[in-house]
C-alpha cells in the first residue's frame, strides 16, 4: 500500500521535467525527500541523545576510567573479564535479573490479562473500576517505593499489622529485609505498578476481537473456555508479544524500583545487573566497569529484540 | 492557562543577577499575565507571594554589577524543623555582606556526593557545597578542592574550633576545601522508663554491661538494643566498635597510603573478630537485638527507637525531630556514652562547608566559609546546639550530653571510602544473616579493604 | 467469556466476578488509600507502632504546608510545562516519523532509522546520566527546562513512533491518493487527512509521553539544581528532610501529584480504550 502512495507522489515528476538536469537531485532523494525530512527530527534526537552516549559507553567499556581518579588508560577487554569472573556479585546479579524480569513480566501479564477479561464483562461500575485500576501506574516510582517500604515494614507497617490481626501471619515478616523474600517482594511491588498498563492495553485488544466469531463458535457449541482459548487468545497474540518484549526491556533496565526498596540488599539478595551498574557508576564511580556491564546488558536485550523480530516475521509469512 | 513558554524555558543561568528593578518589573508583568486566569493565579501564588526563595531573604536593594552571586548547595529543605533557623544564618550573612548574594539550592544528603562528582565532570561546580566528612578525601583525590592554607593562616577565629574538626581538612601542613560547621555526635540513647521497669539502674558502660542490661530488659518484655544492618549509617556505627577495640579500618603507612592491618597481626584479627562476635551475640546468642535489624536502614532504626519498640540504640541528636511524631514514647529518652570495650570512642561527624579550586569567586566563598565558622554564626540557634566551636556554650537536653562526648570523638581515616562502606555492610550482614563466621568476616573484610585501597591507588 | 444471566443460583460466576474485582481493587488501591488517608492524619497518628487506616480526626495541615509553605506549586508548574511540551514535541516528531514508517517502510534509509529507534529503547537510562549531563552542559542547558524536554522527548519518541505507525497503517491510503491528485502537498495530506483519522492513537501516545515525563526522577534530579526550575518528582524530596521525613506532607504532595494524571485518564478513557484497540491489534 505504501507503494501506491509513492506512485501518486510521482505525479510531481511533471514539475521536475522543467528543472535543468544539472540541478536535479538524485531521483530517489527528490521523490522521497520529504519522507526523509519527516524522519529527520527523530533521527537527530536519537543521534544526539542516544547514539552518541552509546558510542561513549562502548569506548568507556574498554578503558579504565574512575570519575574520582584522574587519568584513564586502554585496558581492552579486562573489564569484561573481571565482571565475568566475579562469582560473588556478577553471576548472582545476573540470575536475579533473570528472576526479576521473568517474574515481573509474567506476573504483570497474567494479572493484566485476568483484569482485562474481568473488566470486559458486563459488570456494574465497570467504568469506574477501569479508572481506579489504572491509578498505580500513575503514582511516581519514588512515592510508590517509599510507601510500600513503609507498609511492608515489620514493626510499624500497616500491611504486617493487618495480616497478623487477621490471623494470616503468626508474626510480622520483614518482607524486604529477609534473604528469602526480598527479591520476591520487589517483584510483587513491581507487578502492582505495571499490571494496569497491561490491563488497559489487553482490554482494548479484547474489545477488538470480532464478536461474530465468538457468536458463531457459541452456536457451534464451543464452551466459554474453548472460545477464550481458541478464538480470543490467538487474537491477543500480536499485542501480547509487543507488550511483553517492551516490558522485558524496561524491567531488565529498571534501577529505581529495587534501589528505592532495598538498595539491592540484604546482602545483595535483590541485586540485579541494573542496580549493579548504578552501584558501580554512582557509589564507587567506576564508570568503566559500569559501562562494560551495560554493554553486556545491551547484548542480551539485542538477543531478545532479534527473537521478537524473528517471531514477528514467522507470524507474517 | 497563560504560561509563557519562552520566558519560562529560556531563562539562562545569569537571570538572577539581572537588576532588581528589571526583576521587579518582570515580576509585575508576570503577575498581571498570570492573574488573567484563576488557574494561572493559583500556580503563580507561591512564586510571587509564598515562601520566598532563600536567596532573597535579606538582600537589600543595590546595583546589580556590584553583586556577586555564590551558588550554594545545601541539604536543608523546608521540610526541616529548623529550616527557619538556617535561613536566619544566611540572612545574617547577607546583612553583613550586602555585595554577596547566596543562591541556596537544596540537594538531598544522599545525592550530594553524586551531584558534586557529576558536576565536576561537566566543569560546573557550585561555589560552596555542604559536605559530609566521608566525601572530603574523595574530592581531594579529584583535585577539585580549593587550597585555603593562606586564608586559614590569616583567620583569627580558628583557635576556637575543636581540634577534632581539623584532621578532616588537613593534608600535611595545608588546609584544603572546607570549614567545619557542625558536629553530628553519636550517643547511647535509651528509654529510661523501660530501663527502670526492668530494674536496670545505670545505663551500660561496657559491652558486657550492654549484654547484662539487654537480658534484663528482655525478661521485662523489651527488646533491649538496636543497630543498622545497612544504609549509610551502618559503617558509621560499626567503626566505633573497632575504635573501641583499638583498631581502625585503615591506618596510614606512608605518604597518602593506607592499609588495613588486621590480616597482618593475629592479635588485631582477634580483636576485629570480637567486634563481629559482639554483633552476632547481641542478635543471636542473647536475642537482645531483633533479627530484623540485620536489614534495618537508618529510617527503621530511628523510627523503632522513637516508638520505643527497642529500648536503646546508638543515635544522633536529630532524634529530637521525632518528639513531634511520638511525643509519649520519646518523653523518657535519656543519654549516655556509647558502651565500650577497651577505649571509649564515639563517631564524630564533622560536616564541612566546602569550596572548590575553580570557583570564580574565591574571595567571596572564603568570606562565607569564614562567617559560618566564626562565633557569631555558630552562636545562632541553627548551630548553637551542635557547634564546632568550644567557645559556644552547649545547653539543653539534646545538646549537653552529646557535646560532652567530643573529647572521645573520632572520624574516618583520610581515605576515599568508595566500595569500603559497602564491604563493611556486607561483612556484618553475612555474620548477622548467618552466612559467615565472625572470623571469616573479619578476614574477608580486611582483604577486601586492602584490595579497594590498592585499586584506588591509596595502598 | 461472557457470564451467564439467570436465576441467582445460576449466577455464581457473576458473584465470583465481583469478588475478583474486589480483590483486584484491594491490591491496586491499598497503598494509594494508605497514602491519601495518611495525608489527612494528625502527625502523632502517622507513624506509630499501632497504625490504623482511619484518622481520629481529619486535618488539612499537611496540605496547607505543601500548598502554602513549600515550593510544591512551582514544581508542579515546571512539571506541567515540561510534560506538556514533551507531549507536544513527541506528537510532532513521532507523527512525522511514524507516517514515514507506515507509508515508506520499504526505503532503506527509513528501515535503518527504524532499527535505530528500536536500539534506542534498549539502552539503560542510568548509563546515560553522565554523558547526557556533559552534553547538556556543553549546550548550556543545565538548570534549564529544555534539557529535560529534549531528554524526555528522546526517550518517548521511539515507542510513540512505533505506536503511531500502527495507527497510520489503519488509515486507508485511498483518501490520501485522492487528496494528492487534487494537488494537496504531502505535509497537508498528513495534517488534513491522516491526523484527524488517527486521533485515538494520538491521545494514547500523548498520555504515554505525559506520564513518562511527569513521573521521571533521575534526570530531573541531575540536570536541575535551581529550586525554581525543579520539577515535581525530584521536588518531592523536599519533604524528605535532612534527618527525618515529613510523612504527612510527603503523602499530601504525592496525593496531589497523582491527581492530574488520574483526571486526565478519566476524561480520555473512552478514546484511549478504542485507540489502544486499533493500535494494539496491528502494532
Amino acid at each position: 500500500m505504501g507503494i501506491d502512495a509513492a506512485q501518486q507522489v510521482g505525479t510531481k515528476g511533471e514539475a521536475r521535467a522543467r528543472v535543468p538536469p544539472a540541478l536535479r537531485l538524485p531521483r530517489g532523494v527528490a521523490r522521497y525527500g520529504y519522507v526523509y525530512l519527516f524522519m529527520l527530527p527523530a533521527v537527530l534526537l536519537l543521534l544526539g541523545l542516544t547514539v552518541w552516549p552509546l558510542l561513549r559507553t562502548f569506548w568507556l567499556s574498554v578503558q579504565d576510567v574512575n570519575l574520582v581518579r584522574p587519568g584513564s588508560e586502554f585496558v581492552g577487554l579486562a573489564n569484561f573479564r573481571e565482571q565475568l569472573g566475579d562469582r560473588t556479585l556478577f553471576w548472582p546479579a545476573a540470575w536475579h535479573s533473570l528472576v526479576w524480569t521473568v517474574g515481573s513480566v509474567a506476573g504483570e501479564y497474567l494479572l493484566g490479562l485476568g483484569a482485562a477479561v474481568l473488566l470486559n464483562q458486563p459488570l456494574r461500575g465497570r467504568g469506574l473500576v477501569r479508572m481506579l485500576v489504572l491509578i498505580p501506574w500513575t503514582v511516581p516510582i519514588v512515592i510508590a517505593a517509599m510507601t510500600w517500604r513503609w507498609i511492608l515494614q515489620p514493626e510499624f507497617g500497616i500491611g504486617n499489622v493487618l495480616l497478623v490481626r487477621a490471623g494470616l501471619l503468626a508474626e510480622p515478616v520483614y518482607w524486604l529485609g529477609d534473604l528469602s523474600t526480598a527479591l520476591g517482594t520487589t517483584i510483587f511491588v513491581n507487578v502492582w505498578r505495571s499490571f494496569p498498563f497491561f490491563a488497559i492495553t489487553l482490554l482494548a485488544a479484547l474489545q477488538a476481537v470480532p464478536k461474530e466469531l465468538l457468536e458463531a463458535a457459541a452456536i457451534d457449541g464451543a464452551n466459554p473456555w474453548q472460545r477464550f482459548w481458541k478464538i480470543t487468545l490467538p487474537h491477543l497474540k500480536g499485542v501480547s508479544l509487543a507488550l511483553i518484549v517492551l516490558h522485558v526491556v524496561w524491567t531488565f533496565n529498571n534501577v529505581e524500583f529495587i534501589w528505592l526498596l532495598t538498595e539491592g540488599g540484604p546482602l545483595h539478595a535483590s541485586e540485579t545487573l541494573a542496580t549493579l551498574v548504578y552501584r558501580l557508576a554512582f557509589r564507587t564511580f567506576e564508570i568503566s566497569e559500569a559501562a562494560s556491564l551495560s554493554v553486556m546488558m545491551i547484548a542480551v536485550l539485542l538477543g531478545v529484540g532479534a527473537g521478537y523480530l524473528a517471531l514477528g516475521r514467522r507470524r507474517r509469512g | 492557562m497563560d504560561l509563557d513558554l519562552d520566558r519560562d524555558l529560556d531563562l539562562d543561568r545569569e537571570t538572577p543577577s539581572r537588576t532588581p528593578i528589571a526583576n521587579a518589573l518582570r515580576g509585575a508583568a508576570t503577575r498581571r499575565r498570570l492573574l488573567q486566569t484563576g488557574a494561572g493565579a493559583a500556580l503563580a501564588a507561591p512564586a510571587v507571594l509564598g515562601r520566598a526563595p532563600v536567596r532573597t531573604a535579606a538582600a537589600p536593594v543595590r546595583r546589580a554589577q556590584e553583586t556577586v552571586e555564590l551558588e550554594y548547595w545545601t541539604p536543608v529543605t523546608s521540610g526541616n524543623a529548623d529550616y527557619d533557623n538556617f535561613v536566619a544564618v544566611l540572612g545574617a550573612f547577607q546583612a553583613e555582606h550586602p555585595n554577596i548574594r547566596v543562591n541556596a539550592q537544596t540537594v538531598s544528603f544522599e545525592q550530594l556526593e553524586n551531584r558534586v562528582v557529576i558536576a565536576a565532570q561537566g566543569g560546573n561546580l557550585p561555589d560552596v557545597v555542604w559536605s559530609l566528612p566521608e566525601t572530603i578525601p574523595t574530592y581531594q583525590r579529584m583535585g577539585i578542592l580549593a587550597d585555603l592554607t593562606e586564608q586559614w593562616g590569616a583567620w583569627d577565629g580558628k583557635d576556637g574550633l575543636y581540634e577534632q574538626t581539623l584532621p578532616g581538612i588537613t593534608y600535611g601542613d595545608q588546609i584544603f576545601g572546607g570549614m567545619p560547621h557542625y558536629l553530628g555526635i553519636r550517643a547511647y540513647q535509651y528509654h529510661a522508663d523501660q530501663f527502670a521497669e526492668a530494674g536496670v539502674e545505670q545505663p551500660p558502660e561496657t559491652w558486657d554491661d550492654l549484654v547484662t542490661a539487654g537480658l534484663a530488659l528482655g525478661e521485662a518484655g523489651f527488646p533491649g538494643f538496636g543497630f543498622c544492618g545497612q544504609s549509610v549509617r551502618q559503617p558509621q556505627e560499626v567503626i566505633v566498635y573497632f575504635w573501641q577495640n583499638d583498631l581502625d579500618i585503615a591506618v596510614p603507612v606512608g605518604e597518602g597510603t593506607f592499609r588495613n592491618t588486621w590480616v597482618d597481626d593475629p592479635d588485631e584479627l582477634t580483636r576485629a573478630t570480637e567486634v563481629f562476635q559482639f554483633y552476632y551475640d547481641l542478635m543471636h546468642t542473647h536475642g537482645i537485638v531483633p533479627r530484623e535489624a540485620a536489614s534495618w536502614g537508618y529510617t527503621e532504626l530511628d523510627t523503632n527507637l522513637a516508638q520505643a519498640t527497642i529500648a536503646s540504640a546508638v543515635d544522633g541528636a536529630w532524634m529530637v525531630g521525632y518528639e513531634d511524631e511520638n511525643p509519649e514514647a520519646m518523653a523518657d529518652i535519656a543519654f549516655a556514652p556509647i558502651p565500650y570495650k577497651r577505649t571509649p570512642a564515639t563517631f564524630l561527624e564533622v560536616a564541612y562547608q566546602v569550596t572548590f579550586a575553580d570557583s570564580p569567586h574565591p574571595a567571596e566563598a572564603w568570606e562565607f566559609l569564614r562567617f559560618i565558622g566564626d562565633r557569631t554564626a555558630q552562636a545562632m540557634p541553627f548551630y548553637a546546639n551542635r557547634s564546632v566551636r568550644s567557645d559556644v556554650e552547649a545547653e539543653g537536653k539534646w545538646t549537653e550530653p552529646f557535646m560532652a562526648l567530643v573529647p572521645q570523638g573520632r572520624s574516618w581515616p583520610q581515605i576515599a571510602l568508595g566500595q569500603i562502606s559497602q564491604q563493611m555492610i556486607d561483612a556484618f550482614q553475612a555474620v548477622l544473616l548467618e552466612q559467615a563466621t565472625p572470623e571469616q568476616a573479619a578476614t574477608t573484610l580486611s582483604e577486601q579493604v586492602n584490595a579497594s585501597l590498592a585499586e584506588q591507588g591509596q595502598a | 467469556m461472557t457470564i451467564a444471566t439467570g436465576p441467582w443460583y445460576r449466577r455464581w460466576p457473576l458473584l465470583l466476578a465481583y469478588a475478583c474485582v474486589a480483590v483486584l481493587l484491594l491490591y491496586a488501591l491499598f497503598p494509594v488509600v494508605w497514602m491519601v488517608t495518611t495525608a489527612f492524619k494528625p502527625t502523632p497518628e502517622i507513624r506509630t507502632a499501632d497504625p490504623t487506616f482511619v484518622p481520629s480526626r481529619i486535618t488539612l495541615e499537611h496540605f496547607g504546608l505543601v500548598l502554602g509553605q513549600s515550593n510544591f506549586l512551582v514544581y508542579v508548574r515546571n512539571s506541567l510545562l515540561v510534560a506538556t511540551t514533551v507531549t507536544a514535541a513527541t506528537l510532532i516528531v513521532s507523527t512525522l516519523a511514524g507516517y514515514a514508517f507506515s507509508r515508506f517502510g520499504h526505503l532503506r534509509g527509513i528501515t535503518l532509522a527504524g532499527a535505530g529507534l528500536v536500539l534506542g529503547q534498549l539502552v539503560p537510562g542510568v548509563l546515560l546520566v553522565v554523558p547526557l549531563y556533559i552534553t547538556m552542559n556543553n549546550l548550556g542547558l543545565l538548570d534549564n527546562l529544555w534539557s529535560l524536554i529534549l531528554t524526555y522527548t528522546t526517550f518517548s519518541v521511539p515507542l510513540s513512533t512505533l505506536m503511531l505507525k500502527g495507527f497510520f497503517d489503519q488509515v486507508p491510503t485511498e483518501v490520501e491518493e485522492a487528496a494528492q491528485l487534487d494537488g494537496c502537498p504531502p505535509s497537508q495530506v498528513v495534517w488534513r487527512i491522516v491526523l484527524p483519522l488517527a486521533v485515538p492513537g494520538l491521545l494514547t501516545t500523548a498520555l504515554y509521553a505525559f506520564v513518562q515525563s511527569w513521573n521521571e526522577f533521575l534526570f530531573g534530579y541531575t540536570f536541575i539544581s535551581q529550586d525554581d526550575r525543579r520539577t515535581m518528582t525530584p521536588g518531592l524530596a523536599d519533604f524528605i528532610g535532612l534527618w527525618t521525613v515529613d510523612w504527612g506532607a510527603l503523602m499530601a504532595a504525592a496525593s496531589l501529584a497523582v491527581l492530574p494524571v488520574t483526571l486526565a485518564y478519566l476524561y480520555l478513557q473512552r478514546y484511549l480504550i478504542s485507540g489502544i484497540a486499533t493500535g494494539a491489534t496491528k502494532g
